[in-house]
Formats: structure tokens, C-alpha cells, sequence
């Protein structure tokens, strides 16, 4: 009975090792499904290696601080007439309430010397009534004749006077009130632009010093000198930045249909009014003062922003759902937007009429760009399908694997990830894409931030960059330094992070916590700083340049204390 | 069937709820006098009054489907359109879904006071609170229960890619405990096995009978009533197969539904109303968007439009629309305020429901909340309200009582009563 037990064991211990076999086997045989994305590639280091110059010397820098400075002396003067036309307008008002209260104090004078003439004569009325009173018994007891009263001042007429002094008193007070509320405006007014002025005036004085620190030396830009030098604030978080090609204005699209310009040194905002929903992504025009921009509900639109209140020069339904990516060609001919309805559309910049459409991508398209060549448009989608594009034939040429930056996660049954930043290098000999990896929790956002390069000659991946800690986040945005130093990218999840790596290195050489979540990022045209937009509403304005002396000043006092 | 939400809660069935509710269904089979409430039953069985839910599961926006706030702080990048409605505008997100507003209405003033999934799913589906010591039945168990022919051959509540658990029914009984469609598939075992002739399993059922009944002469118990019920279940289920064939659907039918498990599952849904199911509750998940909300909700609403529209326009068409009361809801809606993830949260303080066919006043709308949709400001109700208008739209009287063990207990809760505007 025993032995056939052990037979029975034997048999199914044999037969659970065959089918275990069978399952692996099956397991490992099995094509993969075609929905699911492919495992990650292991980055492809040293395909060609990237060589470390060093920090570049950025001579043009000086050009921009002393565009800065040309333009904190013209606004500080600029600003000196406002602030002495609202002080003007001050002193006029405080005359005038001066010359109410004179009024004032005249009238009431006027009433009390009217009111006490109308009480003698009151009373002298009533003695001569008295009196009259007293003679009519006399008269009539011993036949004297009654004695002419006085003349008397009219009591109607002094009555009449004191009312019209009173009603005239009540509405130069009701005046002056208004008048003196009018002046607590005005000073309040006066205090704000006397503000202004002074942060100018110290604006001015801090360019002044950054201009003398590059006509000693060429900066570089460091990020590990990384610091906030300006912040300009909006109504709602803000989605999308980039600063001007000129220097002159720092850009934003928001969580809302309005997009900002503010002036980068005075902080003046204009806002742009055209869209009906949110701007994720726009492109500058490199020679001219034309910006194009593309929203979520689907309409691209060209600004003049040189215009003190641009308006649409031209507002166009281009796509169906999200337009989510803008690039402008680098001759300025055409522009490229892409979107949710998995086209990319080619346009002219000036007939603003649609020259060719795109197809090829399945999938969200999320991103698209010129190469600096022209020759080439680069695009990515959702899944992190990459296409380049012909841009002589139209055609796709190339395809690149980001799949590193999606997931479909079957256990919330949701497709996440997507090509959330992408740049060209200036020289064109590399790419890079950023977004989310390695995500465990889709819809708690649980992932890795992830910058993915790639070489533009071989189309391998060279780095697949993540931060050296344990962050969690979307990687929203990447940018190269204009001169190759490194790859700056922003993201987050519930707090905001800024990193720098080296080329062709994994791990971040340089991070830096932010205030809040950053979405976008762009460098100044100086190289020296970056802009980021942020999600408390707020755009910051960062410096990776040489500490000029006020703020060595500064650092000093503040070690003393 | 569990499912994981992204906050790391899953719907709250525990094993011993599971144990609990069961126990609980299987010895109310001999003290309930609720559920022989046949008269009533009968007139609205030959009423044919059905009811379909579509559970949209995780909490799906209301700011993205019924109550849209564009261009506001809280509004999102989405537009609203114009509907079948005159008057009555939508998110943009439902395209389909707006030209069948003429057959819905929508509820914008609930406050459940709930952010939590597995309460605010048991509010919306039971219309109470939870409450220690007591379970009451959910939706799909009492309307089946209501609703059924008792001797009807098919079960009352099926529920199709949405999950379900026995102890729903609580002490209705185990008949109108849900059959669940896992993975949206037939159930199993339906035909005879291929060594068994109809015959031979006529003449085993027969002795299974014999003995079952001399058993119970001398130990009946409500336990193996419930046994022996499940044998008759079985076979009534068998003998009504037909019910359960998904493979005939025409492919104009799968293109205008979608070729994906949502589709699937209204096509499937559809079937079982015409095969005259009393209770459908169809699942689509997961709308859970802690992160990038309007991106999921895209992806989501994109796969739950059409076959959601599709399928309101064939009931009507068919003629189904008059009887059948459909039930568009979830545990709770999503947080005005968009998250640093681009995500919104849980929020039950001011949200949205459909509903719409039999009893449902077609375009209407009910309550309001303010600008930013923080707040119900005109109209507010809860899941008592709703309770009470489901009850009503399907021609029963919601201030009735259960007798569960001979307690008197209100079928929908007493303090709130039936959302009138909505109601024909």
C-alpha cells in the first residue's frame, strides 16, 4: 500500500516538474504581446564617446547684461517720471482737500457768528415783545405813550443763511471724503512706484555689476552656483516657459486660456488673450519677433510680440483634441505643430496656410521639432515612439525607441508615460527626451523621472539619465546647454526638482530643490540663465552665472549674523 | 473581483464580510417575510422594469463629464458642448454621450460627505451610511429581489466586468446575490458534459431529489434550502444558455460599440436586457486620476462614450428604453482643485450622476454647484435621494420597509426623499 503511495507521489512530483517545465518554456517561447511595451534598452554607453570640454566661456553674455543694463537705467527713468507724476497728482489732491477744509472751517465760522446773531436778535425780540407787553398794561393804566422799538436783523433771512452754511458744509465734506479716500489710493500708489523704482535703481546697480564682472572676464555657467535672481507671479500655474531671443521677455503658458509676457527686468506682465485653453507648448521665431503657440483646444495662434497688447494674427483649428507640440523651422519658414489626433501638420509661418500632414504615429503625439539642420523633423508620441522626418520628402526616415518613458499599467488599466520634454542639441549631434519611467502606481504618478539621449549619427541611445536619490516624479521638460556644458531637466511630483548631468552620464552631477513642481524649463540666450514654470502659479527666474559683488556682499553679511 | 485603486485602498469586500454577508444571506431564507412581498413583485414583473448601472469605477470626474466648468480655476483644459438637451451642456469629453441627453438626466447637487472608496461605494450603491451591527442590501440585490419573477429561471442581478460579491444581497438571500461574468465570459459548465446524456442527468437530478426531500423531512434547515436552491438555480441556468451566448454578435454591432472590454461588455449587457435579466451592472474602470487626470480621462471617457451612447440609442430604439432605468455612477467625484501631478483627488462634497429611460425625465437637471464647482449650491442630496428616485422611477414605493427576522427596516432612508424634478 506504501509503495504504491510512493508511486503515486513519484508520479505527480514528475508530472508537477513537467508541467513547471512546460510553463517556463511556454513562458519564454511566448511572442510578445504586441500592446505591451518592449523591456527598456540598457543604455548603449560608448557608441561614441562624449568628451568633456569643460565649461564654455560665454562671451555674448556680456551683450545681454548690458542689454539688462540699458534697460534697468531707461525703465529706472522711465519709472522716475511715473513716480513723480503720481507724486504731482498727490500734492494736487492734498490741495485741494487743504482748500475743502478751509472752506470748511469758513462756513462753520460763518454759522457761528450767523447762529449768534440770530439768538441775540431771538432774545431781543423777546424783550421787546416783553416789554411791549409791559407798556400796552401801563399804557392803558396810566395813558403813557409807547416808546419805537430798535431796527432788528431779519430772523428768517439768518435762519436761511446758517441752513445753506450747513448744507454747504455737508457737501464739501461728502467732497473731501471722497477726496481723501482718492489720496490714500494715490499714496498707496506713490509708495508701490517708489517701490518699483527702487528695485529698478538696484536693478540697475546689480546689471551695472554683472557687466563690469564679464568685460573682466568671460563668464561660465555653473550650475552648482545655481540661485533664483527673479520671480513673476500669475493667477494660475503656469505650463510652458521660454525666454525671447532678444533676452527682453520671459514667456508662459498656464493651466488657463491666458499667456503671459513679462518683461524680464522690470516684471511688467501682458497678458495674451486668443486661446480657450491651456498653452503647453509655443516656438520663437528666430529672426523676427514672432511667437506661435499651440493649446489644448486644438488651435494654434501667431503673436507679434513686439505689440504692447499683442493680439492673434492668425487663429487656426489645426488639430483635433491637444495641440501639444510647436516647433518653428530654424530658417523661419514653417512651423510644426502635432497633437492628440496623432498628426504632425506642417504650415507657413507667413500665409499661416497648411503645406503637408503628417501620418504615421498611433498614438498622442507629445512632442515635435526641428532639427537645427532643417533637414530633419523629430516627433514623439505617447509611447515613446520616436520618427524622424524627411523634411524634403515628408517621409519618416528613421525610427528611435523612447518606450524606456512608458507603460501600460494593467493594473489601472491605463496607458502612462509620453515624451513630455524633448530637445535638439545646438549642434544638432544629439537629442534627448524626458518623461516618466519605471512606473509602478500610474495614477498616483509613481515613477522615475527619466531623461533619455540619443545620438543623432547612430540613433543609439547613449544615457538613460535618472536622479541619483530616490525621487519619484515626471521628468516634464529637458533642456541642452546652448553650448553642450550639460543637460538641464525640471520635474517632480508633489515637490520640484532641477537637474544637471553630464553628457552621456546616468546620474545627475548637480541637483536642486525648487519650490514647487516645474513643468518647463529654457535657458536665456546668455547661457548663463534658466527659466522654469512652475505650479504655484509662479514663473523663476534662475542664475548659473559668476556671483557678482552685492551678492558676495550679501552672503557675507548674512554668514555675520 | 478586487480592484486596486491608485490612494492603495480596493474595494472593500474582506473575506469575513464575504463570510459575513453570506452567512448573513443564507439564515435570513427562513425569518425574511421582506422578499414574499410577491404581489407587488408580480405587478412589476409583468411591468418588466429592469435596471442597468454602469459603475464607473475609481471616481470619474465630474468636472470632465456631467458638471464642467470651462475657462475656471478648476475647470481644466476641457471645453463644454452643447447637447440634444436644449439648454443642458456636457464636457466636450462625451461627444456620443450629448446626443442622448434627451434620454438622461442629470443630478449635479450630490454631497455623500465621502472620500473614501469603499464607503462611498457602499453609500452610492446601498444608500446609506455603513453602519456596525447592520448590512443593507446593494442596488443590483434589491431590485432583483423587487423586480424578479420569483420564478424566474434567470438570476436577478448579473453583473458584467464590474466584480460583485455574494454577500450584496445581505439577508435578501443568496438568489439575489450577483452572478458574476468574470472577465466579462459566460459562466461555466453551462452545457452538459460531452460523457453525460440529458436523459441520464434527468434520472441523477431525480435521485438527487428523492434523497435531498427524505432528508429534509427530518433535519430542514436554511442551509440546505440554500443547497438545494443553488442545484435548481443550476439548472434553470442551463436550460436558459442561450441567455449567456456572447459569440453572435453581428461585426456592425462590435464596430459600433468598440472591439475593447467596455464595448464587449454593453453588447453583452444589451442581450441580457432584451433576454429579460432584471439587474445588469456593467464595469468600467479605472478612473482613480490622482496623476494626470485629464490624459486618463481622455483615454478612459474616449473608450466610454460611444458603446455608453450606442447603447442608449439601441434600448431606445428596441423599445427597451421605456422599462429599463439606467444608472450612470461611482463612489464619488474628483476634487475641484487640479493636484502638482495634474491630477485630481478624491471628492464626494459636490458631484454628478446620470441617469435616465423608465420613470426619468429626459434633459433634465437637478442641483447646482458654484463656479468653481466646490460647492452644491442649489439642491444638494446624497445616496438616500437617489434611493428614493430609483425606487420611484421604477414604479416602487421607497418608503416601504424590509422585514428582515420580522425588524422593520425603511428600504430607502427616511430622511431623505426622491429627487421629484428628475422624475416624470
Amino acid at each position: 500500500m506504501s509503495f504504491l503511495r510512493l508511486v503515486i507521489s513519484l508520479r505527480v512530483c514528475l508530472l508537477t516538474g513537467m508541467l513547471a517545465l512546460t510553463t517556463t518554456l511556454t513562458g519564454l517561447m511566448a511572442e510578445k504581446p504586441k500592446d505591451k511595451p518592449a523591456t527598456p534598452q540598457l543604455p548603449v554607453l560608448a557608441v561614441k564617446p562624449i568628451l568633456d570640454h569643460g565649461p564654455t566661456p560665454l562671451p555674448a553674455a556680456l551683450k545681454f547684461a548690458q542689454l539688462d543694463a540699458e534697460k534697468a537705467t531707461k525703465q529706472s527713468a522711465a519709472q522716475f517720471a511715473v513716480v513723480k507724476e503720481v507724486s504731482q497728482k498727490f500734492k494736487v489732491v492734498n490741495i485741494e482737500i487743504e482748500s475743502d477744509q478751509k472752506k470748511i472751517q469758513e462756513a462753520k465760522l460763518k454759522i457761528t457768528t450767523d447762529t449768534g446773531t440770530l439768538k441775540k436778535t431771538q432774545q431781543a425780540l423777546k424783550q421787546l415783545k416783553a416789554a411791549k407787553a409791559k407798556q400796552k398794561n401801563l399804557k392803558v393804566k396810566s395813558g403813557i405813550v409807547l416808546e419805537a422799538a430798535r431796527p432788528q436783523p431779519d430772523v428768517d433771512v439768518l435762519s436761511r443763511q446758517i441752513e445753506k452754511s450747513g448744507k454747504l458744509i455737508k457737501e464739501i465734506e461728502q467732497s473731501l471724503k471722497a477726496r481723501r479716500s482718492q489720496l490714500e489710493e494715490i499714496k498707496k500708489q506713490v509708495a508701490a512706484e517708489k517701490k518699483q523704482l527702487g528695485l529698478l535703481k538696484t536693478k540697475e546697480s546689480q546689471f551695472t555689476e554683472f557687466v563690469n564682472l564679464y568685460q573682466e572676464k568671460a563668464p561660465v555657467a555653473d550650475p552648482k552656483l545655481l540661485r533664483e535672481v527673479a520671480s513673476y507671479q500669475h493667477s494660475r500655474p503656469l505650463y510652458s516657459c521660454k525666454i525671447d531671443g532678444s533676452g527682453n521677455y520671459l514667456l508662459a503658458g498656464a493651466q488657463g486660456s491666458n499667456f503671459n509676457r513679462w518683461d524680464i527686468v522690470s516684471a511688467a506682465n501682458t497678458q495674451l488673450a486668443g486661446h480657450q485653453s491651456w498653452v503647453r507648448r509655443f516656438d520663437l521665431h528666430g529672426s523676427s519677433s514672432l511667437m506661435i503657440t499651440g493649446a489644448y483646444e486644438g488651435k494654434i495662434a501667431w503673436w507679434d510680440l513686439t505689440s504692447a497688447q499683442p493680439k492673434p494674427q492668425h487663429l487656426i483649428t489645426a488639430h483635433k483634441g491637444y495641440v501639444r507640440g510647436v516647433s518653428v523651422s530654424p530658417d523661419g519658414k514653417l512651423v510644426a505643430t502635432a497633437g492628440n489626433d496623432r498628426l504632425i501638420k506642417i504650415w507657413s509661418v507667413q500665409t499661416a496656410k497648411l503645406i503637408q500632414t503628417l501620418e504615421g504615429h498611433e498614438h498622442h503625439i507629445y512632442n515635435v521639432k526641428f532639427h537645427p539642420s532643417g533637414r530633419y523633423l523629430l516627433s514623439g508620441d505617447l509611447r515613446g515612439n520616436l520618427k524622424q522626418w524627411d523634411t524634403k520628402t515628408w517621409t519618416a526616415k528613421r525610427k528611435f525607441d523612447g518606450s524606456a518613458i512608458y507603460k501600460y499599467d494593467p493594473t489601472f488599466r491605463g496607458h502612462i508615460g509620453g515624451v513630455r520634454g524633448m530637445d535638439i542639441s545646438h549642434d544638432g549631434k544629439y537629442f534627448a527626451i524626458s518623461g516618466i519611467g519605471q512606473v509602478s502606481n500610474a495614477f498616483a504618478g509613481i515613477g522615475v523621472p527619466t531623461v533619455i539621449l540619443f545620438d543623432w549619427e547612430t540613433g543609439k541611445q547613449l544615457a538613460i539619465m535618472t536622479p541619483s536619490d530616490n525621487f519619484k516624479g515626471t521628468c516634464w521638460g529637458v533642456r541642452f546647454h546652448p553650448e553642450n556644458d550639460f543637460i538641464a531637466a525640471a520635474g517632480g511630483n508633489s515637490s520640484g526638482m532641477i537637474w544637471f548631468w553630464k553628457l552621456g552620464e546616468q546620474k545627475p552631477y548637480f541637483s536642486q530643490k525648487v519650490k514647487s513642481v516645474p513643468y518647463d524649463l529654457d535657458f536665456h540666450p546668455d547661457g548663463l540663465r534658466m527659466c522654469i514654470a512652475c505650479y504655484d502659479k509662479t514663473a523663476r527666474l534662475f542664475s548659473m552665472a559668476p556671483k557678482a559683488p552685492f551678492e558676495l556682499a550679501k552672503e557675507k553679511a548674512k554668514k555675520k549674523k | 473581483m478586487r480592484c486596486d485603486y491608485a490612494c492603495g485602498t480596493h474595494e472593500g469586500l474582506s473575506r469575513r464580510s464575504f463570510i459575513g454577508g453570506a452567512s448573513a444571506g443564507a439564515l435570513s431564507m427562513l425569518g425574511f417575510n421582506g422578499m414574499t412581498e410577491v404581489q407587488a413583485s408580480k405587478k412589476l414583473a409583468s411591468q418588466q422594469k429592469q435596471v442597468v448601472v454602469f459603475w464607473l469605477s475609481g471616481g470619474v470626474s465630474q468636472l470632465e463629464t456631467w458638471d464642467p466648468k470651462p475657462g475656471t480655476e478648476t475647470g481644466g483644459p476641457f471645453l463644454s458642448i452643447p447637447t440634444s438637451a436644449p439648454g443642458v451642456q456636457i464636457s466636450e469629453l462625451l461627444p456620443h454621450t450629448a446626443q442622448q441627453m434627451h434620454h438622461l438626466a442629470l443630478v449635479r447637487g450630490i454631497n455623500t460627505k465621502e472620500n473614501d472608496h469603499g464607503k462611498g461605494g457602499y453609500i452610492m450603491q446601498t444608500g446609506r451610511k455603513k453602519q456596525p451591527g447592520f448590512a443593507f442590501p446593494y442596488l443590483g440585490s434589491t431590485f432583483s429581489s423587487h423586480l424578479s419573477s420569483p420564478d424566474s429561471p434567470l438570476p436577478g442581478y448579473i453583473s458584467v466586468g464590474a466584480g460583485g460579491s455574494s454577500s450584496e444581497s445581505t439577508f435578501l438571500g443568496p438568489r439575489h446575490a450577483p452572478l458574476v461574468l468574470s472577465g466579462g465570459r459566460a459562466p461555466s459548465n453551462l452545457e452538459l458534459h460531452k460523457s453525460m446524456q440529458p436523459d441520464r442527468d434527468q434520472m441523477r437530478r431525480k435521485l438527487r431529489n428523492k434523497i435531498s426531500r427524505r432528508f429534509e423531512q427530518k433535519r430542514k434547515t436554511a442551509h440546505t434550502e440554500v443547497y438545494n436552491e443553488s442545484f435548481d438555480q443550476a439548472a434553470a441556468l442551463m436550460s436558459k444558455r442561450d441567455v449567456f451566448d456572447f459569440s453572435k454578435f453581428s461585426d456592425k454591432d462590435v464596430e459600433r460599440y468598440g472591439k475593447h472590454d467596455f464595448g464587449r461588455h454593453c453588447l453583452m449587457a444589451r442581450q441580457l436586457i432584451e433576454k429579460g435579466v432584471t439587474f445588469v451592472k456593467v464595469g468600467h474602470t479605472n478612473y482613480d486620476t490622482h496623476s494626470e487626470n485629464f490624459n486618463f480621462h481622455i483615454e478612459q471617457l474616449g473608450e466610454f462614450d460611444k458603446p455608453f451612447a450606442t447603447f442608449i440609442s439601441d434600448l431606445y430604439d428596441r423599445g427597451l428604453l421605456e422599462h429599463t432605468l439606467i444608472i450612470c455612477m461611482c463612489e464619488f467625484g474628483r476634487t475641484p482643485r487640479i493636484n502638482s501631478r495634474i491630477g485630481r483627488d478624491h471628492w464626494g462634497t459636490a458631484w454628478s450622476v446620470a441617469l435616465g429611460g423608465t420613470g426619468i425625465k429626459g434633459g433634465a437637471v437637478s442641483g447646482k454647484t458654484n463656479e468653481t464647482g466646490t460647492k452644491v449650491i442649489d439642491r444638494e442630496v446624497n445616496g438616500g435621494h437617489l434611493f428614493h428616485t430609483y425606487y420611484q422611477a421604477v414604479g416602487l414605493d421607497s418608503t416601504e420597509e424590509f422585514y428582515p427576522n420580522g425588524q422593520p427596516i425603511a428600504k430607502a432612508d427616511p430622511k431623505a426623499e426622491p429627487i421629484k424634478e428628475i422624475l416624470v
